[in-house]
């Protein structure tokens, strides 16, 4: 685990992540209640969780190989139309209006991993954010934080199929009531 | 920040003259979370990640290109199976709270170490003097400052127009104009005023006569960082200049200009 602290940012980054109740939310909750007690913060300016999820499958000898364990529908030419079969690597950004005032942007494609005997494993990279400035509070901005996670969870189970979640051990549909 | 546009007009009927219409630029996309690509160890993996970051995305790679900036070091708790690492960067007045939370870090339970404050500055026992000596700028505007005060501070700090400021800090010139006369500013309004605060901040902490000269040796590409919102690159180039100049490793230079500006618990 990091812990970045510059004049403006603080960042909690971990490379070992179990459940954010287990690996984040401890260092939140007490960095967050001393920045509110002690640092004399006044505002928060932005505020979001970022998950970098590499998906490795040492078997998948094309991008399409992840067809039937991604949606679809966010594959698109890595598994439909001409190219398809041609395909080396396909990157998408996609930025998202959440139900709340808060935003995901969901950066995902295959990549060709050196680190997975140079097959193609498949990132999904979640940044889900509320960047309105507000008056800060430790309380309110771990409860977005918590929000937020959520939030990324259901997206999360949204992009993969329900058949590979169930191989993940993960319940598809929404994370409302869980956490991730 | 507002432009006109002339409202195309194919067939003018009677009455009818090409006038201009207000036309606000489209908002640029939001930048992402931070990440810091340097503890990314999967090289494919973070060639993917730096491919996806924004032009503007400031790269927090300090464990990557900043190995001799390392000012602060010292061993964590010994019983945390984790490895952690705490990025400090800014002034030593910004340092002084940061010490309690590194000592919190160290605690598996959460709570505060009743660590003396200058053996956490290992091998530095100057830099806890710095501690006390920094609090003394009180020209530095705060949060609690006129919103106008801060911007012309920022300004002049940075030898810039009052535009590149209202730009940086994606405020619109009318609500600067309103508060200017007088009107009193709503937070939303006052854009990434507070977030540019703390970046010119710590450049002024950089430079012991202010960081315009720095900044204007950069010309274009400097001023193009600064009106397009990216000033923590700016900070960074800072930082990577003074490590490269030994500035931050040299004790002597740094006790002198009272100053802490990065380092690392490992």
């Amino acid at each position: 685990m990091q812990v970045t602290w510059l004049p403006d940012l603080l960042l909690v980054q971990s490379s070992s992540y179990t459940h954010f109740s287990d690996t984040l939310k401890p260092v939140l909750e007490a960095a967050l209640t001393w920045l509110d007690e002690n640092a004399h913060a006044q505002l928060r300016t932005r505020a979001g969780l970022r998950y970098v999820n590499r998906l490795v499958d040492e078997a998948a000898l094309a991008p399409r190989a992840w067809q039937g364990r991604v949606q679809d529908w966010l594959l698109g030419p890595v598994v439909a139309g001409l190219w398809a079969e041609r395909v080396e690597q396909a990157h998408q950004q996609l930025h998202l209006r959440n139900a709340d005032s808060t935003s995901t942007v969901l950066r995902h494609g295959p990549f060709r991993d050196a680190a997975a005997r140079n097959r193609f494993s498949y990132l999904v990279d979640l940044d889900v954010f509320d960047a309105s400035t507000e008056p800060f509070a430790a309380s309110s901005a771990l409860e977005l934080l918590t929000r937020l996670n959520h939030t990324a969870a259901t997206v999360f189970r949204e992009t993969l199929t329900p058949e590979f979640l169930e191989r993940l051990g993960i319940a598809f549909g929404s994370a409302e009531g869980d956490e991730r | 920040m507002t432009a006109k546009v002339l409202a195309a007009s194919g067939a003018p009927t009677a009455g009818d003259v090409t006038e201009p219409l207000p036309w606000d630029v489209p908002a640029v996309p939001e930048d992402p979370t931070y990440l810091e690509l340097g503890t990314v160890t999967n090289p494919a993996l973070r060639d993917v990640l730096a491919h996806f970051a924004l032009e503007s995305e400031p790269s927090l790679c300090l464990s990557e290109t900043l190995p001799g900036a390392v000012v602060l070091r010292r061993a964590m708790n010994r019983s945390i199976d984790q490895h952690i690492r705490v990025f400090v960067s800014g002034s030593a007045a910004d340092l002084r709270p940061q010490l309690q939370v590194l000592r919190w870090l160290a605690s598996t339970s959460g709570e505060l170490l009743q660590t003396d404050a200058g053996a956490w500055v290992a091998g530095q026992p100057e830099a806890a003097d710095d501690l006390s000596g920094a609090q003394a700028d009180v020209a530095v505007p705060t949060r609690a400052s006129d919103v106008v005060e801060v911007v012309e501070w920022l300004a002049q700090q940075l030898d810039v127009p009052d535009g590149d400021i209202i730009q940086a800090a994606k405020i619109k010139r009318r609500n600067w104009h309103n508060w200017k006369n007088g009107r009193r500013p709503r937070l939303e309004t006052q854009g990434q005023l507070w977030a540019l605060l703390n970046s010119v901040r710590a450049l002024s902490d950089m430079f012991e006569n202010g960081p315009a000269s720095w900044f204007k040796e950069g010309g274009v590409d400097r001023r193009a960082l600064l009106t397009s919102g990216q000033h923590r690159k700016l900070v960074q180039e800072a930082l990577k200049d003074a490590a490269m100049r030994g500035e931050l490793t040299n004790e002597s230079r740094r006790k002198g200009r009272q100053k802490t500006a990065a380092g690392f618990f490992e």
